[in-house]
């Protein structure tokens, strides 16, 4: 695969750098110009409101923020938690009831909108009609040629009929049913999922058809994060 | 640590917090049916110790390879399926299918109420009604009714239907769904070997060099059988897979030669393998000369099961003008392919097996190419050693089992007797004890004859059809056609359908009642899968509602007709023909539905009194406690001087059939055709001319037009569509196009796409290098989608001898549809 | 120094169930989540070697209050010593970082 992992100083770790790869709504213009330049500065460039680390993980664990896939566009968790009104609005605008309210079990997330893969994954329209109603503005609308990426689906390997080796088969379900091209590819065998393309809509795990789902989504931590159409370029 | 690192491991801490809490949300609504219990390594476990879960065997409910599963059951619930590591068909292994074996079960719809269709729509009625109404009717027309069901009828099931109705109303209009799907092997076989079902069984494919699949995808039709290839492939024993096909597939993926044929043109490709043989002078002179005699169609228009008596000369002369050039010509296969072919069959020292399933059967000329495969393998001498098969695959679970052995088809009865021989008729009055002559001499209809007929209004000619019984099988949705073979029935009044089924069909909509129905291991069954072995399961949850087996809904209505006074559910001495006694002797009244599951096992009645019609053609069975023991037996089983009872793995080989003949010093003979139809224990080896299909693309209809199945559903998708996993894997049928011609004719990927026959039409989705991947001028499409009827395009033309439906081949055209509303 | 993400799935025997929910609680190693159902319970593991880890998840795994152990996620953190060596980490927008399952 060519998609391998990135080399990173783990000084530059320590330093908050990779947390600000999540690349945050105050860089979005910078990646507005859909410059290869400006994306790989956007992905690098640390957001000066960026927290510690440790008070990240203080907001993160037991109290603090509920993992939730959100809905495209939505912005930064604490403000969308802060600024949604829980109008509904959203919810009645998807064609498609991809959009929910959180259940109790999501603690302060209760009762946001938020999309269960499960039952409906995400099928990114053409025109976004969540974010064209949104009256708060907690679903920001992107520039052209950018993708909204929700959350990110990872194979467990473990779950996976092909990994498992009990089953008799090939399973291709989830790269078949991808709708962008190459987000999921075989390799050696098993499905990997090429992050800088995947949207987090969660078709594949909704289709995954392995006794226990083999593909977990994963809400993003920080928001909102784009994709530009076609291929992003490497950092070497 | 410093206090960067412990922030740090704090963070990733949190972080792995929240991908597992993400995680188990994700596949929480996945398990919450616990029948996705996470799986074990079946390799090195037995199911579970889990509190309060019941373990029992049972074979898959799906397809005709018969791996066997460990059924979980809690709270009268399948809870857990897993893969069953001690039988010797899949040892472990499930595909995706059977591992949701467990949720048909429980999907959306299942019916619980015996349903009567009023002027205002259906009526729930009680069980006694419904018997009522169908025992009246078939009093009063007893000749005129009908039973359609499948190889999805457990042995007794079948068995109980064929006695019910050849012995029981003289009237011999029974026919599987099977007609549909394996006709051509059976006689294929009949025709080569004088008897049914293949040779060979799956130790075959352990032991092959090569592996021929003859228009076969057992990589997703028969994953756990195309494993074993993989499995040896991985260990890095030579193993070569030549993958003769009309499209790409999974299976083409791990082959070594892909020889792509025009439709059809498979019958010159045989003929091209023996010219070789022939030419090369290495066809197995001995094999030939001690164990064959030949065979050909006087009329190859007009061809009959036997054909004719023909001889060496004739052959060679018959086959000498499909020189590879020739079969190139005809097939699209580079005269090369055809001599590497020719090459390996007349090598002595590799084993090749063959293997075939709907390719070579759904075939206007099926039991031709059946016939001539058996033909290549017999001179080439690739036959009855371990690994030298020609070997048929089917594609339910008990299609051997109960279709072919039980002979639930118009013209066959019990253990391979023939409805039109007196003294089979005689035989089978005689077990069942019926007054001398009361079985009818005359063959019953034939699926597409009986469809045809019940289709036709009864009061013109060819309308003598007009009460139709459907078990275990879906027709509205499978047979070719269906312009003209079912929907008519929607305007006719006076014709019933009955449809005994588990969830509404396609069939169910136009039915007159529906009976709700037990489903695999909510009632006792035996299947028979596809190398011969046969297979016992018990009872493990009651079913749903009312649902109740289809055994008891024939049973109980056999009682209704017998208290009604008819005669034919007597026999000759005034008995009721389902009579059962407990073991003091003392009668069962197993039509009442609380006795059926009681004193005794009915199946178990039914199993040991089929079980003596086993004998005839050398097809034992063990009695059914054997069976409760072992994980499927493939017969003929013999009893051993020590009582215990022995499998046959090789049938017609010395080394393993115990009825192979004896030669002159007693020992046994290397081979024996013990059922040959020229009475001499030789096999047959047919020569038939390839000739053009009965409908090929013209200008109107340009394309070839092929239907099958895909992995995740099977069949017509009543029970798989109804697995949310499968059905969100594969929610609907499409077309699989070549991505020239789809660029020829403006189709974008998954852009809608009109099909069109002179049959019928239909709109469905592109799909351009996917799983399969037809050849330029061939489309394929699946049929498992209720919503998208590919069969009302399809042509009904068969194979004159076994009258099995071509799905695989009609002219079509195809045409992009305008989009610009949604 | 890994650091795993699991899901335990909870024996339907309760008292089993609570007794193996304690020992978690008790375990330094152990950080107990929110449960999902009933008998789902995420967890981290955080141990000083993958041994220690292996010899975990097996405690875990034995334990007659536990029915079934779902790995979802392992961080290794092998450079601990070397502070301006380099780690492995795949290109990813997500929270999931450092991932060497």
């Amino acid at each position: 695969m060519s998609e391998k992992p990135d080399k990173f100083s783990r000084r530059d770790f320590l330093r908050g750098k990779i947390l600000s790869r999540f690349v945050d709504v105050s860089t979005r213009s910078l990646q507005a110009k859909g410059e290869q330049i400006a994306n790989v500065a956007a992905q690098y460039a640390a957001p000066d409101h960026l927290t510690e680390p440790a008070q990240q993980t203080q907001r993160q664990s037991g109290s603090g923020t509920f993992p939730v896939i959100r809905v495209p566009g939505a912005i930064q968790e604490s403000k969308f938690l802060a600024q949604c009104t829980r109008c509904g609005d959203c919810i009645t605008a998807c064609p498609h009831h991809a959009i929910v309210l959180a259940p109790p079990s999501f603690r302060q997330a209760a009762g946001s909108p938020m999309i269960n893969a499960s039952q409906q994954p995400c099928l990114m329209c053409e025109n976004f009609p969540c974010i064209a109603t949104c009256p708060e503005g907690v679903l920001q609308p992107i520039d052209k040629g950018l993708k909204y990426k929700i959350a990110d689906a990872r194979i467990l390997d473990y779950n996976c009929l092909n990994g498992t080796g009990r089953a008799a088969e090939q399973c291709s379900i989830c790269i078949e049913q991808c709708p962008e091209l190459g987000a999921i590819v075989l390799d050696n065998g098993m499905p990997s999922v090429v992050n800088d393309k995947c949207t987090g809509c969660g078709i594949c795990h909704y289709a995954c058809p392995a006794p226990t789902n083999a593909i977990a989504m994963m809400p993003l931590l920080q928001r909102p994060v784009t994709l530009t159409v076609g291929n992003i370029p490497h950092d070497s | 640590m410093s206090l960067m690192q412990l922030d740090r491991r704090n963070f990733l801490k949190s972080v792995a917090m929240a991908t597992a809490t993400a995680a188990a949300h994700e596949t929480f609504a996945a398990t919450t049916n616990d029948v996705s219990l996470p799986q074990l390594d079946p390799k090195v476990t037995d199911p579970p110790a889990i509190d309060g879960v019941v373990w029992d065997k049972a074979p898959c409910r799906f397809c005709g390879t018969g791996c066997h599963v460990m059924v979980g059951v809690k709270n009268n619930r399948v809870v857990a399926v897993t893969g069953d590591r001690h039988a010797a068909v899949n040892k472990g292994l499930l595909c995706v299918k059977g591992y949701h074996v467990g949720s048909i079960l429980y999907g959306q719809g299942r019916l619980t109420q015996p349903l009567l269709k009023t002027d205002t729509g259906y009526k729930a009625i009680s069980w006694e009604e419904a018997i009522k109404v169908i025992a009246k009717r078939i009093i009063k027309r007893p000749k005129t009714f009908a039973i359609y069901g499948s190889g999805q009828w457990t042995i007794p099931e079948g068995y109980a239907c064929q006695k019910f109705i050849k012995g029981g109303l003289a009237n011999n209009h029974i026919d599987p769904n099977a007609r549909l799907c394996m006709a051509s092997a059976v006689t294929g076989f009949i025709g080569t070997y004088g008897v049914d079902e293949p040779a060979g069984c799956y130790d075959d494919l352990d032991a092959a060099n090569v592996i021929i699949t003859w228009g076969n995808n057992p990589a997703e039709m028969h994953p756990v059988l195309f494993s074993r290839f993989i499995d040896r492939r991985s260990r890095g024993e030579k193993v070569t897979l030549i993958d003769i096909g009309t499209r790409r597939t999974r299976t083409t993926e791990q082959a070594d030669h892909y020889l792509c044929f025009n439709p059809h043109s498979d019958l010159a490709i045989a003929n091209g393998i023996m010219q070789q043989l022939i030419e090369n002078d290495t066809f197995d002179k001995k094999f030939v000369e001690q164990h064959c005699n030949f065979r050909y169609q006087v009329d190859p228009k007009k061809p009959g099961l036997k054909g004719a008596p023909s001889t060496f000369e004739a052959f060679k002369k018959a086959v000498a003008e499909y020189t590879p050039e020739r079969v190139e010509e005809i097939s699209g296969v580079p005269a090369d392919k055809i001599r590497m072919l020719g090459k390996l069959f007349g090598r002595r020292d590799i084993r090749i097996t063959s293997l075939w399933c709907m390719g070579m059967n759904q075939h206007s000329a099926g039991t031709m190419i059946n016939n001539l495969v058996h033909s290549v393998h017999l001179l080439s001498g690739h036959f009855g050693r371990p690994g030298d098969a020609p070997t048929s695959l089917t594609g339910q679970p008990s299609a051997c089992g109960t279709a072919r052995e039980v002979g639930t088809l118009a013209h066959a009865l019990p253990g391979g007797r023939l409805v039109k021989l007196k003294a089979h008729r005689q035989h089978c009055e005689d077990i069942w004890n019926l007054p001398r002559g009361r079985m009818n001499p005359k063959p019953g209809y034939h699926t597409v004859k009986m469809w045809e007929a019940f289709c036709t209004p009864t009061d013109q000619p060819g309308g003598d059809i007009d009460t139709i019984w459907v078990q275990v099988t879906n027709p509205g949705q499978t047979l070719p056609n269906l312009h003209k073979l079912f929907d008519p029935k929607a305007n006719l009044k006076d014709k019933f359908l009955i449809v005994s089924d588990v969830y509404p069909t396609a069939t169910t909509q136009l039915a007159d009642l529906i009976l709700p129905a037990a489903l695999w291991v909510e009632k006792n069954g035996m299947f028979g899968n596809s190398e011969r072995r046969t297979q016992q399961w018990f009872r493990q949850v009651t079913p749903p509602g009312q649902a109740r087996d289809d055994c008891w809904q024939v049973i109980a209505v056999a009682r209704a007709m017998f208290d009604m006074g008819h005669e034919g559910m007597r026999d000759k001495d005034g008995k009721f023909i389902f009579e059962t006694k407990d073991d003091q002797g003392s009668e069962v009244p197993i039509w009442e539905w609380e006795n059926y599951y009681g004193k005794v096992n009915v199946d178990e009645a039914l199993f040991e009194e089929y079980r003596k019609f086993t004998r005839l053609k050398h097809k034992d069975l063990a009695p059914y406690s054997e069976y409760v023991k072992a994980h499927g037996l493939r017969w003929p089983v013999v009893q051993q001087p020590d009582g215990s009872w022995r499998e046959t793995g090789f049938r017609f080989s010395g080394f393993d059939d115990p009825y192979v003949g004896k030669d002159a010093s007693g020992k046994p003979k290397e081979f024996d055709f013990y059922h040959s139809t020229t009475k001499d224990g030789r096999a047959q080896i047919w020569h038939y001319p390839y000739l053009d299909p009965p409908e090929m693309p013209d200008a109107t209809y340009p394309f070839w037009l092929c239907t099958g199945r895909v992995l995740e559903h099977w069949h017509s998708g009543t029970m798989t569509r109804r697995v949310p996993q499968l059905a969100r894997a594969v929610p609907r049928a499409y077309v699989e196009i070549n991505p020239d011609d789809a660029k020829a004719a403006g189709i974008a990927q998954g852009s809608p796409v009109k099909i069109e026959s002179r049959r019928g039409s239909i709109v469905l989705p592109a799909r351009i290098n996917g799983r399969g991947q037809p050849p330029r001028g061939s489309i394929f499409v699946p049929f498992f989608d209720e919503t998208k009827l590919i069969n009302n395009v399809t042509l009904d033309v068969t194979c004159p001898i076994s009258k099995e439906p071509d799905y695989k081949k009609c002219a079509v055209s195809i045409m992009p549809v305008s989009t610009s509303k949604g | 120094m890994p650091i795993s993400g699991l899901i335990l799935t909870l024996s339907s025997n309760s008292e089993a169930a609570q007794t193996a929910l304690d020992k978690c609680h008790a375990d330094p190693q152990v950080q107990v989540g929110e449960f999902v159902g009933p008998r789902r319970c995420p967890i981290t593991l955080d141990t000083n070697n993958p041994e220690e880890d292996k010899v975990s998840w097996q405690r875990l795994q034995d334990d007659p209050g536990i029915d079934f152990v779902d790995v979802v996620c392992v961080y290794f953190d092998e450079d601990e010593k070397a502070e301006d060596s380099t780690v492995q980490v795949p290109a990813s927008h997500s929270g999931t970082m450092a991932l060497a399952d």
